[in-house]
């Protein structure tokens, strides 16, 4: 029998029992029923930042307070071993860093950049180079995935809840290591190589698979089998062949297995399957290379897809991930420069560049697409005959056909994009809307004297009333409507992907890119006749498309093509014109200007020889002696470009330029060919060639607004690169 | 990481340094000893004792004797020091000069410091050698490993399983990097693991015998003092060992599964190189250095290439010298596989997806660049004119020959006999050349030379025995690199190290190499365990922790102490690196002239000297670390880079910490611990 007081200490140690398990169970059930819900609302778990990852707390957790000194410490190791090229250690440093601290975006960015640039830049082999740029874009992806926010709806309670967004700069970054590192990269023809090499499943880009014996044994390229290779991948053949110098069959299968362990999306293949030729599995989809973003939206690449056709390059990737990265932006402002665009900060994230440049990257990515295809000679239907290799099958093969391989296409949906873009930001005006627009601001700017480029201080539409505030709300759309155009260089992109669709560009661009083949193989007489044909035709392009003409690069590009061309023209009537300048130049005063100089100049002769001493060992001293050696070799004497000053016949092109032109060009036309029966007034290319004349600029370089096709800038810019004004 | 290529920043210690090196050593530990005895004689001296102990004692007058000779000797030093200064030698670093003494300082510094160690150790020696019973240590290290059973200590270990169960989920390596992504893991993880615990065994031990009073159970038993000390650090050593070899054995399997072909091929093996004695620069303006860069990392020097330009500029080669080669090299039938690793830097892009093509020359060693290249080209005139003889000699037989078989046959015998005639040229010249060799960097690459023309140059050297001006030896053999002359190649750079070329002697298999490095990992814990015991006997636990951790962390930033001691470093000592701070100076800047600048830099000069005296009780630990070797697949060479560079300094540094062991545990008041 208890005493009274072991019994009032057990009764009090029930009470006590009684009250924790109470307390207990109201805790648990106030935690789910209140902070879970409360958490999920705010989005205050870790779940709602991104991916979470369990090694990378525990080793956070169990560092306690001193989280920031392990991380500084790894920090400057990874940096020593960076400085001394130990890339293996520098990256588990690296990696190691991050996961002391996933959501501060900085490290992510700046070590991923680190691996992807500076690492890679100091490998000399472009497979070494891809290699670390991929290890940078997976590092940047997983810190990506660390803060992508709630992909996952089921997490919410429900669709209006708040919703942790992605990071824009991470994921524009993605991209633009794809667009850098990969797609405009020194090695770029090897780098996209190698990439497309990582989406071929290994078994079909097998090298082993493409090796034969022939009759003797010796060991030989399997045709029938290599012919296949070359059909499933024609951009890639070809990239190897015309780019980097794989001549043969046997370079092509020797590239393969050289790089036969790029990064992948595939996991190594099994040899027992690889021999039966049963697809390989796809990696996890975090450790596949190239790495892509979750399909969002339906013109994402699907990163599940087993294999991607060869439409899918290094752009697609870039341009998925750029599309990705407008996820966490706010909608743009319905009225530019009038309403603030909608910003919630729980919602929407900014980047740190400007939002309304950040937005063209992914129609920017759209139209880098067209431009390689049509760099890499893909620009219609007829694809590309590959050059001698099936003889021995007496076959002609000739590969890439599909639409898919075409720049027309790929250029349309980059013009399509821009028009989007435009729409999406109201920056896109048609020519009526444009005018309309302008009429409706001429009330204001004349009764306040303002000019269409002048934003006036103090006056706002909603000062004003009716007609008055119409006029000056356009006065303000306009303005802005400029200066966001201009800042995106939006004119010039919409302008260049539009013409860039048109059939005759791309049947000119062809002709041109004949012509540097034709020029490699030193097929100067077929090059001379391509050129001919073709640069009349481009200046029709250039005339019949304002917008187009106007881009400085495509001026520098045709001014380049017109030394080309020039060059051709040299070395093929040399016959002619060396003799006859040769006596223009005999005969011409010096200096005085009074005949033309001469357009053509003859290979520098150069005293090949030139006195170089030598130490020789005469007896037990050092000797000096003096030989004739060669200064340059033959090849280095080709290079010599006999070009220094010469106008070619682009430059003499004039046009006179004022605002409404087009009309001028119909009225004129109208004017003097109205007259004629049968009438020839709506054929296009006389429209074109309306207000155009042929002038010496180099005697009179200024004629007011007549503006010279080939602007003075783009030809100085050209020139300066390639040296040609020393 | 460049693969293949052992970097080693720190010379190893040599066969022919050791005479020098143990001067050093008893320079360094006899200074130190010379202060032990010369605290003891002043506290004699103050307790109005004999300074030479009690009388009778004959080692107690042996010490003093031995200690006035020591304190006299380095009064003589000093003023040696005082009168005749040092020798100032300048090095590459423009800012460093080493500062040398002169023989006669040496003399009286070695003899004092001689007279210093043989005063501290006569009593340790007799002691061991008389009262210490080996049968007694042994029981005491039994009892040690029994007490860290007991303990549980071995349990340490198996956290070693966490590392082998989830180090993949952090280490990410790519193919040819998995050897060395996995040494770096497993060396960290066992590294660490073997340092706590030799530390923690080692500092505790002693002081809770203490504080428990167990030790009086063993005191009042007859064994001496100095055998408690022994036996505890023997047994926790051999416990240690066995941990060691266990965990290594199951590292060993961790680290060798499923290695890679890429990796294997890379550094799953253990070359056994012959690096060349010295690597030289010609025509960079300096001997010993080539072009820089401007990288951080000055570890290699760099050459370019012939440039149109500057015609009248010399060639740049690298020039790696053998001074001997073995002489089994001569009966080799099979040619002769060198190997380099060299790095390029580019100035412009070059041809995509091309290295950068060098020529590589195997010159006599005793010809100097301007004559190898005079060889060369009297080399190339006769190859040509015989190459037309073979030529003409098989011009017939090409015509007649109907059969594709019989053509290749042809060929085949035209290119054997281009082979010999090469061969016998290279024999006649003393120039072996090797065109169009594509160097791409953070790879392997390899060639070979012909048996015959190593052969031919060995022999040289021993029939002829050519001499340089100065009478001493030619060497054997001279490897020259320069970059080719395509107009890509000239432009770029590249860079070279004396251990970036060598020959490959023979290949040991990976097992051999790891059971080395694991003799570094062994000599590492033997150390800090010896340092906490040595410590423990005095101190109580944890300060023997602290001290040990203290010397260990010390011991892998010895190298910034150096730095910090010599004066190397940017922004000078603490007292001009707070001026800078404080005034918002950058590193580059030099400090404005005044007289506080001046007393700043006293005070930092007077830091350094001490420092540097500190510095000589700071353990290189990164000598211990073989890990480059392994990772690298070369092979640790047992005599230099075991025994010289790992195991005697760790005797070195122990025996003096044995020596203080001795005597704060005789002087210990085991009965009234603290």
């Amino acid at each position: 029998m208890a005493t009274s007081f072991q019994q009032q200490a057990l009764y009090r140690k029930l009470i006590y029992l009684g009250i924790i398990v109470g307390l207990f169970s109201l805790s648990l059930l106030h935690k789910r029923l209140v902070i879970e819900p409360e958490a999920l609302r705010l989005q205050l778990r870790e779940q709602a930042r991104g991916e979470v990852e369990l090694t990378g707390s525990v080793v956070r957790l169990s560092l306690m307070g001193s989280r920031g000194f392990a991380a500084c410490i790894l920090w400057h190791m990874a940096l020593e071993h960076q400085k001394k090229h130990q890339w293996s250690e520098f990256e588990i440093l690296v990696r190691s860093v991050t996961k002391l601290q996933p959501h501060f975006v900085s490290p992510w960015l700046f070590q991923s950049w680190n691996l992807a640039f500076n690492v890679a830049v100091e490998c000399d082999r472009p497979r070494d180079k891809f290699f670390y740029v991929s290890r940078g874009l997976e590092l940047l992806a997983e810190g990506e995935r660390r803060n992508q926010g709630t992909l996952d709806d089921s997490l919410l309670p429900d669709t209006q809840a708040l919703r942790f967004p992605g990071n824009p700069e991470m994921r524009y970054n993605l991209g633009f290591f794809y667009q850098l590192k990969i797609a405009h990269s020194d090695e770029a023809n090897a780098m996209k190589c190698l990439f497309d090499m990582s989406c071929i499943d290994p078994i079909n880009r097998d090298p082993d698979q493409l090796w034969s014996a022939d009759a003797r044994g010796k060991k030989v390229v399997d045709l029938p089998r290599f012919k296949e290779f070359c059909r499933r991948h024609p951009r890639l053949v070809r990239r190897l062949y015309e780019k980097l110098r794989c001549r043969s069959p046997k370079q092509v299968v020797n590239f393969l297995s050289d790089n036969k362990e790029v990064p992948s999306r595939f996991a190594q293949p099994d040899p027992v399957k690889a021999a039966q030729r049963i697809p390989t599995d796809l990696r996890p989809r975090r450790e596949r290379f190239p790495i892509l973003p979750p399909r969002v939206l339906p013109r994402m690449p699907d990163p599940d897809t087993r294999e991607f056709s060869e439409d899918f390059d290094v752009m697609s990737a870039a341009q998925a991930w750029y599309l990705y990265a407008m996820e966490p932006l706010p909608p743009p402002s319905p009225d530019p420069g009038l309403v603030e665009p909608e910003f919630d900060p729980i919602r929407h994230r900014l980047p740190k560049m400007a939002v309304h440049i950040f937005r063209t990257y992914p129609a920017r990515a759209q139209a880098y697409m067209g431009e390689h295809r049509q760099k890499e000679g893909w620009f219609d239907d007829e694809g590309w005959v590959i050059p001698g290799w099936f003889k021995d099958l007496g076959e002609r093969v000739a590969v890439g056909f599909e639409s898919k391989y075409q720049s027309g296409p790929a250029w349309h949906k980059a013009y399509e994009m821009y028009v989007d873009y435009g729409k999406e930001t109201r920056i896109y005006l048609t020519q009526e809307q444009r005018q309309a627009m302008e009429r409706e601001a001429e009330l204001f700017r004349t009764t306040y004297k303002i000019s269409p480029l002048e934003l006036p201080t103090g006056l706002k539409p909603e000062q004003f009333q009716g007609a008055m505030r119409r006029s000056c709300a356009a006065h303000f759309r306009l303005y802005w409507n400029n200066y966001y155009r201009t800042s995106v260089a939006y004119d010039d992109y919409l302008g260049q992907a539009d013409a860039e669709r048109r059939p005759e560009v791309l049947r000119v661009r062809k002709m041109f890119h004949q012509a540097a083949d034709l020029r490699a193989q030193a097929a100067d007489a077929q090059v001379l006749r391509v050129y001919e044909e073709a640069l009349p035709q481009w200046v029709d392009i250039l005339l019949k498309y304002p917008a187009y003409r106007r881009i400085f690069d495509l001026q520098q590009e045709t001014y380049e093509t017109q030394l080309s061309y020039l060059r051709v023209l040299q070395d093929q009537k040399a016959t002619i014109l060396r003799p006859l300048h040769l006596g223009l130049a005999q005969m011409s005063p010096v200096g005085s200007g009074f005949l033309p100089p001469p357009v053509y100049l003859p290979p520098l002769v150069l005293d090949k020889k030139v006195k170089f001493p030598i130490q020789v060992k005469a007896g037990n001293r050092d000797e000096e002696r003096i030989e004739d050696r060669d200064v340059l070799d033959e090849a280095d004497i080709r290079r010599i470009i006999p070009i220094r000053k010469v106008r070619g016949p682009l430059e003499f092109i004039y046009l006179f330029e004022t605002p409404g032109r087009e009309q001028l060009q119909l009225y004129l036309l109208g004017l003097t060919q109205g007259a004629i029966n049968p009438p020839l007034l709506f054929a296009d290319y006389l429209r074109d060639w309306m207000l155009v004349t042929r002038i010496d600029r180099d005697r009179a370089p200024h004629q007011g607004p007549w503006q010279p096709l080939l602007p003075d800038q783009a030809i100085s810019a050209v020139r300066q690169q390639l040296n040609l004004d020393r | 990481m460049l693969f293949a290529a052992l970097v080693i920043e720190r010379e190893t210690l040599k066969w022919a340094d050791l005479p020098l090196a143990l001067m050093s050593w008893v320079q360094d530990a006899g200074v130190i000893a010379t202060l032990g005895l010369l605290l003891v004689g002043l506290s004699r001296l103050l307790n109005r004792q004999s300074l030479f102990g009690q009388h009778g004692n004959a080692l107690h007058q042996l010490a003093g004797i031995c200690g006035c000779v020591a304190v006299g000797c380095l009064a003589v030093f000093l003023v040696l020091l005082q009168l005749q200064g040092t020798i100032r030698v300048a090095t590459e670093d423009p800012r460093v000069f080493q500062y040398l003494f002169t023989t006669h300082q040496h003399l009286f510094l070695t003899i004092g410091g001689t007279a210093a160690l043989v005063g501290v150790s006569v009593p340790v020696v007799v002691a061991l050698l008389t009262t210490i019973r080996w049968r007694r240590i042994h029981a005491i290290a039994l009892l040690s490993v029994k007490e860290a059973l007991r303990g549980r200590v071995v349990w340490v270990f198996a956290l070693m399983a966490l590392v082998y169960l989830f180090s993949d989920w952090f280490v990410t390596y790519r193919e040819r990097d998995q050897v060395r992504a996995y040494m770096g893991v497993i060396y960290w993880a066992t590294a660490v693991l073997m340092l706590v615990t030799s530390a923690l065994l080692g500092s505790f031990s002693i002081p809770n015998d203490v504080v428990r009073q167990t030790i009086h159970t063993v005191v009042t038993k007859p064994v001496e003092r100095y055998e408690i000390v022994l036996g505890r650090f023997l047994g926790y050593g051999f416990l240690l060992t066995v941990g060691l070899v266990v965990l290594s054995a199951l590292s060993l399997v961790y680290v060798s599964r499923g290695v890679t072909p890429a990796a294997a091929e890379e550094s799953y093996k253990g070359r056994v190189p012959i690096f060349g004695d010295r690597l030289t620069f010609h025509g960079t303006g300096k001997e010993t250095v080539g072009e820089n860069v401007g990288r951080e990392w000055t570890y290699r020097s760099y050459i370019r290439g012939k440039s149109p330009q500057a015609l009248h500029a010399p060639r740049q080669y690298g020039i790696w010298t053998f001074n001997t080669l073995p002489a089994n090299l001569k009966t080799r039938k099979d040619p002769i596989p060198f190997e380099f690793t060299l790095d390029i830097y580019r100035t412009t892009k070059g041809e995509e997806d091309q290295g950068v093509f060098c020529v590589l020359i195997f010159a006599r060693g005793s010809l100097s660049v301007p004559e190898v290249e005079r060889q060369l080209e009297l080399f190339k005139q006769e190859q040509m004119r015989k190459q037309g003889v073979i030529e003409d000699r098989y011009s017939k037989p090409r015509q007649q020959a109907r059969t594709q078989e019989e053509k290749d046959q042809i060929e085949e015998k035209i290119q054997k006999e281009y082979q010999d005639l090469e061969e016998r040229l290279a024999s006649q010249f003393g120039v072996y050349q090797v065109a169009g060799v594509q160097v791409s960097d953070y790879v392997t690459q390899s060639l070979t030379v012909p048996a015959g023309v190593i052969k031919d140059l060995i022999e040289y050297a021993e029939t002829a025995q050519p001499r340089h001006a100065d009478g001493t030896p030619a060497p054997v053999l001279k490897v020259l690199i320069t970059i080719g002359d395509d107009i890509a190649s000239r432009q770029q750079l590249v860079g070279m190290a004396r251990r970036d070329l060598y020959l490959l002697s023979a290949e040991l298999p990976f097992w051999q190499n790891y059971a080395k490095w694991v003799v570094g990992i062994w000599c590492n814990s033997m150390l800090v365990l010896g340092i906490a015991v040595a410590c423990s006997t005095y101190l109580s636990g944890i300060i023997s922790l602290l001290c040990a951790v203290f010397f260990y962390l010390a011991g892998f930033i010895v190298e910034f102490i150096k730095a910090l001691a010599e004066g190397r470093l940017e922004g000078g000592g603490p007292f001009e690196a707070a001026t800078r701070m404080y005034s918002r100076l950058p590193l580059a800047a030099p400090l404005e002239p005044s007289p506080l600048t001046s007393l700043l830099q006293q005070l930092d000069a007077v830091y350094r000297y001490w420092l540097g005296l500190v510095l000589k009780i700071v353990p290189e630990m990164d000598r211990f670390n073989l890990t480059e070797y392994v990772s690298s697949g070369f092979d640790i060479p047992l005599g230099e880079v075991l025994f010289l560079d790992n195991i005697l300094p760790l005797l070195g540094y122990l025996l003096p910490w044995g020596v203080l062991a001795f005597y704060t545990i005789n002087s210990r008041e085991v009965a009234n611990p603290t």
